[in-house]
């Protein structure tokens, strides 16, 4: 049991599905932070008063860069520049190890200095110190890049990485699906969804002008609840699908209807229409960007290699 | 090969830990809340819980504190409807009425609507349910200096929190004319 146990967490797979994620979280942290340039509110956020509504002195432990530069309008914005390098670098993979431990630190400085952290900080936080500790470099990078002109051969990465993410996103979901209140159930009516695109601060179209489509809110409640709270069964399916001689009847059903590319459909769609309807920041994009982790890195140089000739078939 | 040997087994141990670590910081803070319908029996086990929590984690609070990872408690958008809120930013000049600068929703009045709207900020000056951050006062000062600066004629501008009603069946919202957390602030108090 204990060996099956360590030769789990020793598996060694292609670097493609963390590759992707670095990419695409990367893309997605780099817009919000350059959001934060482009409006101007660099030194409202990490800034303290009275310049800033950012870092205060009672605030526990003292930043890094408060420590050594003071705190000010200026180190706010040096921070924020340094968190905007360490990402680019990040996001293109160059000097990866290097990089990425300069983002987790950039991330961890600017998160003590900024007044209220939300839901997808906290699990950036996560997420990129298990990168950082990855072979997300290895491919699709300016590292793997200059390796290919040196001659060498791509490397093959551990897996535990990827693992802990999948476990993660699952955590999340079923986090979140139980501590739910009563308007995401039968008691509240399955209310939910109507009632933040109601809400002035949350809402992206004018509250009151989706009531038409209301029985579609209801259903995207009871649709979101079933999915959080079944979340774990990815897990079986996704096993299901690699060991095609297991599962008796429910595999083989699990396998028939696709129940695992049912499943990631579903997160998709849901993530898609936070981002449609709702004012929640990169919170949907910064999930869906971790979805590569469901995929092995066998499924997704697979689509790859065929993304061409259905792109070439489709011109015809 | 000794060493590699080794290795596997002790990150394999570390691994371990580090996911009995996340389970048990995954226990929900809302415990007392969410057990109030529960039998008493299990209610008080539960109870339980948040004391053993914070006894299994901190030892590891400064590791985790390192890397800024403060919870697996993922409580996201728990309640909703009922009373909410609807920010109201308004400026005055010497002798005059307020005029609204900004207010959530309304296309016609959306003075740094970008920036207000932005999610970092926006958590700043967003109420959740009965809190508001203690950021809230330095936020409104903010607003108050941009605002001095963007419109020459303003002494003073006012910042508040409209409640609002949530209507059912996605109907929208219903204003109810009563304000909260209002701050109001001078030039002369703001001036950099």
């Amino acid at each position: 049991m204990i060996e099956r146990w360590v030769a789990f967490w020793d598996r060694r797979e292609a670097p493609y599905s963390l590759a992707l994620v670095r990419i695409l979280l990367g893309t997605t942290l780099l817009f919000d932070l350059l959001e934060a340039g482009y409006f101007n509110v660099v030194s409202l956020l990490w800034a303290p008063a009275p310049s800033g509504a950012g870092w205060n002195a009672s605030a526990l432990p003292t930043p890094f860069g408060v420590r050594v530069l003071g705190a000010s309008a200026e180190t706010a914005r040096l921070l924020w520049w340094f968190a905007v390098l360490a990402c680019v670098l990040f996001t293109l993979g160059a000097a990866y190890r290097f990089t990425s431990i300069a983002l987790v630190f950039a991330l961890v400085e600017i998160g003590a200095c900024q007044p209220v952290r939300d839901g997808i900080d906290a699990l950036l936080h996560i997420v990129l110190a298990v990168l950082a500790v990855s072979g997300a470099g290895e491919a699709w990078s300016v590292d793997a890049w200059l390796r290919e002109r040196k001659g060498k051969k791509p490397r093959v990465i551990p897996a535990w990485p990827r693992y802990l993410l999948f476990l993660q996103v699952i955590w999340v979901y079923v986090s979140a699906g139980h501590q739910r209140g009563h308007t995401w159930g039968p008691f509240g009516s399955f209310s939910a969804v109507g009632d933040v695109l109601g809400d002035p601060h949350f809402a992206r179209f004018t509250p009151g002008s989706l009531a038409r489509f209301y029985p579609l809110m209801v259903l995207g409640t009871m649709l979101t609840m079933t999915f959080e709270v079944t979340s774990p069964l990815i897990l079986l399916w996704t096993w299901f699908e690699r060991r095609p001689e297991r599962g008796g009847r429910l595999g083989d059903f699990a396998r028939r209807f696709h129940l695992r590319w049912v499943w990631l459909a579903a997160g998709a769609s849901l993530h898609a229409g936070i981002a449609l309807s709702m004012n929640l920041g990169i919170f949907p994009y910064g999930v869906l960007a971790l979805y590569p982790v469901f995929l092995h890195p066998a499924e997704l140089s697979a689509a790859l290699a065929r993304a061409p000739a259905l792109l070439r078939r489709r011109a015809a | 090969m000794a060493v590699r040997d080794s290795w596997r087994y002790v990150r394999a141990g570390l691994i371990t830990l580090v996911l009995v670590l996340a389970f048990v910081a995954g226990w929900p803070a809302r415990i007392p809340k969410l057990v109030r319908a529960w039998p008493p029996a299990l209610a008080r086990v539960a109870l339980l819980l948040p004391s053993l929590q914070e006894k299994v984690l901190t030892p590891f609070a400064p590791a985790a504190g390192a890397l800024g990872i403060t919870s697996e408690d993922w409580a996201l958008f728990t309640g909703t409807g009922g009373t909410r809120y609807r920010m109201w930013i308004e400026g005055r000049a010497a002798s005059g009425e307020w005029k609204l600068l900004y207010r959530a929703h309304d296309p016609e009045h959306a003075y740094l609507g970008g920036a207000l709207e932005y999610r970092r900020v926006m958590n700043v000056w967003n109420p959740h349910h009965d809190w508001i951050s203690s950021s809230y006062p330095a936020f409104t000062r903010w607003v108050a200096r941009r605002a001095f600066r963007d419109f020459r004629r303003l002494r003073t501008v006012r910042v508040r929190m409209e409640e609002v009603r949530i209507l059912p069946h996605g109907a929208g919202f219903e204003p109810s004319g009563r304000f909260a957390y209002e701050e109001l602030l001078r030039r002369e108090d703001v001036a950099p």
